[in-house]
């Protein structure tokens, strides 16, 4: 049983990896972390690297590809956006080894900022990629992958989404090729990758069925059909895309020839449908355009489960139909929103900000756990990775310009920082207009599985870096920061007021490691609640602590087995901020 | 056109920023401040430097009207035009003709409708044309479920999105008068720009495409309901239009140079190397040296790639790419330990010094960059 996202790693291994960068990112996190394993497991001979953003990540895979190495790189939908001006700078080049892209898709969105699909971006570049429909497809082709880039010497994509990368499955392993293989001439033409992928077994793939209306699918979208099919006692011929670019013409136009409708169902944007459209005008086609499947969000279950039915005209009563959210609801179990951990640094800075400026002030966040600070009023913007320095010197200028007085606090976490934000904050010192950055500092990328950055040293391998001082890259930019610990809220919070009275753009680093990677027991505050508290809840609104309990007569109660003893709400209870000891638990 | 800030970043031109991505992120700030803004980049690279922030914030709406300007003469192919569709964002495209009239209504459509609107322009706009005056006051409204809008809200976005984008082509059927027009003579074909020798129907508005206008228009006029598509993104126009494309691609083909470094100083350095990959702008021509030129700020990493394919590569860049993007590519190889020679051309290197040792880089200056062998166990950073 493996993982989505191992099995896209063990196909690239099959095929003859020899380098693989990445930087993490939902849903795609994983497939580094699967080629490492891989590899150590069987004796291979790679090398692996957590490049600082997708960019870079990139770049190096291309440059080893370039020198005839098979080479990959791994990075979510929106990193590749990161990525695109190299890529697309590069992409025409002809490339002596070979490259796959491993871009992992978020419909819904579950963990990104944007749906955006890959599929769409590489047909429109004339990029091929592979739209895989299971775990097993995803090691295959993963493996097709590589090899029609050696094949070929273009790049080549391989697209999971989330549910994909995400889901485990019993699957068959396969040794590792050589990879010596022959070139074919004329290999970017849409004909030769057409001739190639037909070779390949059951990347597209049509099954006969009864009646004149078929269904197009690919990725997810064609396994979930095949469930909902199977509950509705529905053959009907069915044609699988494995490949949206190529599009498979001639099978295609071959297979649905008789067909009168065809329903299309795919994830997220219209690849399949558009095409659908081109082999064949005039044919009843359910889709987007028609309106029968929507064009935001996962097509879940319910969702595949209603279109079909809306085509075939089965009646929802048919059988039980319970709407999962409807589901979970009838449970009701208590809400549990994300929030941060116990003990998490992030919330000390948080307290901070809000103690300092309250609701006077502006607070550009970025990506990373601390955009739960939305939660406490500490984060106002998030817009892309390393968007809060830019951000922050946008809203200075634009207030400048009415004389406005706004304190400014752009927080970021150090594998933002030094993903994007190092020429931000390059370009920001140069414009000059004021504003406080706040990094902060957990020395892991904790959101996407506690991937190293490059203050630790530690590489995708295991090895030893090079460490990268934080304060000195801050220094080389011309920073004289401050670093603190976020746990000291009201030092802080007094810093953050006197940095905002300069008028000049200030750096603090608030350095506090990840309470979930390094350690969990890590404050002595604890506190407890007495009979003076007064139930104001100010606490829980400027810490969002899952260990403050509201009880039923409004007061607060501390969970001991989450409390961290950070000891960030006793500072900001006014009771206990009076007692001239603090109490400890 | 009068707005209340202009960030421009063209590679061989006006800038004012230190990338595109910068250029897009102070804007966003402006125009959810309620002001209007102007961006403008160099052609397809210009625009996906851009485009994380500018995918995210097509989402998130931009209130006080953001337009982002693509000078797109010398990069006419459809690359730029397929990313353009990509983004959701609306696509305007412009004739040297039409420009002086379609800046101020994609800043209409982008303000009506809350949303960015990309404007390809066939050349970069003069100082002259842009005017930043202080037009809007500060309007900042706290709102994290548009602003700060996790996974959740950024589904409700989506969908908020493609329902504008569905108002948005209605809105634009009724003003097509005037900037869809027919040009020249010869066989008919639909095209954003005059083709010579063809009677061309110019359609500025690219995305959302106003189909219904547009069948009517040609149908009223040529009587027929085929005819052949150009200069479009693959597959895009005649989906809509149920007709044959002609879509045409071309690729990026590198940076255009605008300094001369051909001394022989550096033509013995570079013959120390397997080959030198180079961004920036600058010359380099030898005819025993193999040059490998590379997107902006992406020098560094190539280099890198290929040093761990067992190639010697000098990587040569300039303050303005390393600025752009090389400084962590550069941070990257010292934690990788990816033991890569970078050759900076700078003309502040006091600046680039202080930044590449803070990150714990060996650095050589001046002379000493003639010593710089590729089997030293140190980045090596050279600053002529």
């Amino acid at each position: 049983m493996i993982l989505g996202n191992f099995a896209i790693s063990r196909g690239l291994l099959e095929a003859g990896l020899e380098l693989i960068s990445a930087y993490p990112g939902t849903p795609s996190s994983e497939i580094l972390p699967g080629v490492v394993y891989f590899a150590k497991r069987e004796g291979w001979d790679i090398y692996a690297e957590w490049s600082v953003n997708e960019k870079v990540a990139l770049e190096l895979s291309f440059g080893a590809s370039l020198e005839g190495l098979s080479s990959a790189c791994a990075m979510k939908q929106v990193g590749f956006n990161v990525a695109l001006p190299s890529f697309i700078g590069l992409m025409g080049m002809d490339i002596p080894g070979a490259l796959v892209l491993c871009i992992a898709d978020d419909p819904g969105p579950i963990s990104s900022q944007t749906e955006q699909d890959t599929r769409m971006l590489m047909s429109l570049l004339g990029i091929p990629v592979f739209d895989p429909s299971s775990v097993d497809e995803a090691r295959r082709f993963s493996r097709y992958a590589m090899i029609l880039s050696r094949m070929t010497g273009i790049p080549v994509c391989i697209r999971p989404t989330s549910r994909i990368s995400h889901m485990r499955e019993a699957i068959e392993l396969d040794e590792r090729v050589s990879s010596n293989i022959d070139r074919v001439k004329d290999g970017r033409s849409v004909e030769a990758l057409r001739e190639i992928i037909s070779a390949f077994d059951g990347v597209n793939t049509f099954i006969e069925g009864d009646g004149d209306t078929a269904l197009v699918a690919s990725g997810m979208s064609f396994s979930t059909a095949l469930d909902v099919l199977r509950e509705l006692e529905l053959s009907i011929p069915l044609f699988k895309v494995g490949s949206p670019y190529p599009f498979p013409d001639e099978l295609a136009a071959r297979s649905l020839k008789d067909v009168k409708r065809i329903v299309v169902l795919e994830e997220t944007d219209s690849v399949l449908e558009m095409n659908i459209f081109r082999l064949f005008p005039g044919r009843e086609i359910y889709g987007r355009r028609s309106g029968h499947v929507p064009s935001e969000g996962e097509l879940s279950y319910d969702v595949v489960r209603d279109v079909i039915s809306t085509v075939f005209g089965i009646e929802r009563g048919a059988r039980v139909y319970v709407e999962l959210k409807e589901a979970i609801d009838s449970l009701g179990l208590p809400k549990r929103p994300p929030r941060l951990c116990p003990g998490c640094g992030h919330r000390g800075a948080f307290a901070s900000m809000r103690l300092a400026f309250k609701d006077k002030g502006i607070y550009p966040g970025d990506i990373g756990c601390y955009t739960l600070g939305t939660r406490v009023g500490a984060v106002d913007t998030f817009v892309d990775m390393g968007a809060s320095v830019n951000v922050a010197s946008g809203f200075s200028q634009a207030k400048a310009q009415d004389g406005l007085d706004i304190p400014i606090v752009a927080t970021i976490g150090d594998s933002t920082f030094f993903h994007s934000g190092l020429p931000a904050l390059y370009g920001a010192k140069e414009r000059g207009y004021p504003f406080i950055l706040l990094i902060l500092d957990n020395m892991s990328v904790a959101m996407t599985g506690f991937q190293p950055t490059p203050e630790t040293g530690e590489t995708a391998l295991g090895l030893e870096g090079n460490k990268v001082s934080l304060e000195s890259v801050l220094f080389g930019l011309g920073f004289d920061a401050k670093v603190v610990d976020p746990y000291d809220v009201e030092g802080l919070s007094n810093l953050l007021k006197d940095l905002w009275d300069r008028g000049e753009i200030s750096v603090v680093v608030a350095r506090r490691p990840c309470a979930l990677r390094y350690g969990k027991d890590v404050g002595e505050k604890r506190p407890y609640i007495t009979e003076e508290c007064t139930g104001c809840g100010l606490c829980l609104k400027l810490t969002d602590c899952p260990a403050l309990i509201v009880q039923d007569d409004g007061r607060v109660s501390v969970d001991l087995t989450l409390c961290n003893g950070c000891g960030v709400c006793r500072y900001v209870c006014p009771v206990l901020r009076k007692k001239e000891k603090p109490l400890e638990g | 056109m009068k707005v209340d800030a202009f960030f421009s970043f063209l590679p061989g031109g006006f800038r004012n920023v230190v990338n595109e991505k910068a250029a897009l992120e102070y804007a966003f700030s402006f125009s959810i401040s309620g002001k209007s803004t102007l961006v403008q980049v160099e052609g397809a690279m210009g625009l996906s430097g851009l485009f994380d922030p500018l995918m995210s914030s097509v989402y998130m709406g931009t209130p006080g009207g953001l337009v982002v300007y693509v000078v797109s003469l010398l990069d006419p192919g459809s690359v730029l035009r397929s990313i353009a569709f990509f983004s959701k964002a609306p696509v305007v495209v412009s004739s040297q003709e039409d420009l002086s009239r379609l800046l101020p209504v994609s800043m209409e459509i982008s303000r009506s409708f809350e949303i960015p609107v990309i404007l390809l322009g066939p050349r970069p706009l003069e100082r002259s044309e842009v005017e930043v005056c202080h037009l809007a006051s500060f309007s900042f409204e706290r709102n994290p479920a548009r602003w700060a809008a996790t996974p959740r809200f950024r589904f409700e976005l989506h969908k908020k999105l493609n329902e504008k984008l569905s108002k948005m082509r209605e809105w634009l059927e009724g003003r097509c008068d005037g900037f869809v027009r027919f040009c020249g003579d010869g066989e008919p074909f639909i095209s954003e720009f005059p083709r010579h020798g063809f009677k061309t129907l110019v359609v500025p508005f690219s995305h959302p495409l106003p189909v219904g206008f547009l069948k009517g228009f040609f149908e009223g006029h040529v009587g027929t309901d085929s005819f052949p598509i150009l200069w479009q993104a693959s597959g895009i126009l005649d989906v809509f239009l149920e007709d044959v494309s002609h879509s045409t691609f071309s690729f990026y083909e590198g940076t255009k140079s605008s300094i001369s470094l051909d001394t022989d100083r550096f033509h013995q350095l570079a013959l120390k190397f397997d080959l030198v990959v180079a961004d920036g702008s600058f010359d380099l021509v030898f005819d025993d040296v193999d040059v490998l030129r590379s997107p902006m700020g992406s020098s560094i990493s190539i280099a890198s790639g290929m040093m761990r394919a067992g190639k010697k590569a000098l990587a040569v860049t300039d303050d303005l790419s390393f600025f752009h993007s090389g400084y962590p590519a550069l941070l990257n190889s010292y934690y990788n330990k990816d033991y890569v020679k970078v050759l900076v051309l700078s003309s502040i290197p006091d600046v680039v010094e202080r930044m590449v040792s803070s990150i714990g880089v060996r650095v050589l200056r001046g002379e000493d960059i003639f010593s710089l062998s590729p089997d030293g166990d140190f980045l090596e950073v050279g600053l002529p």
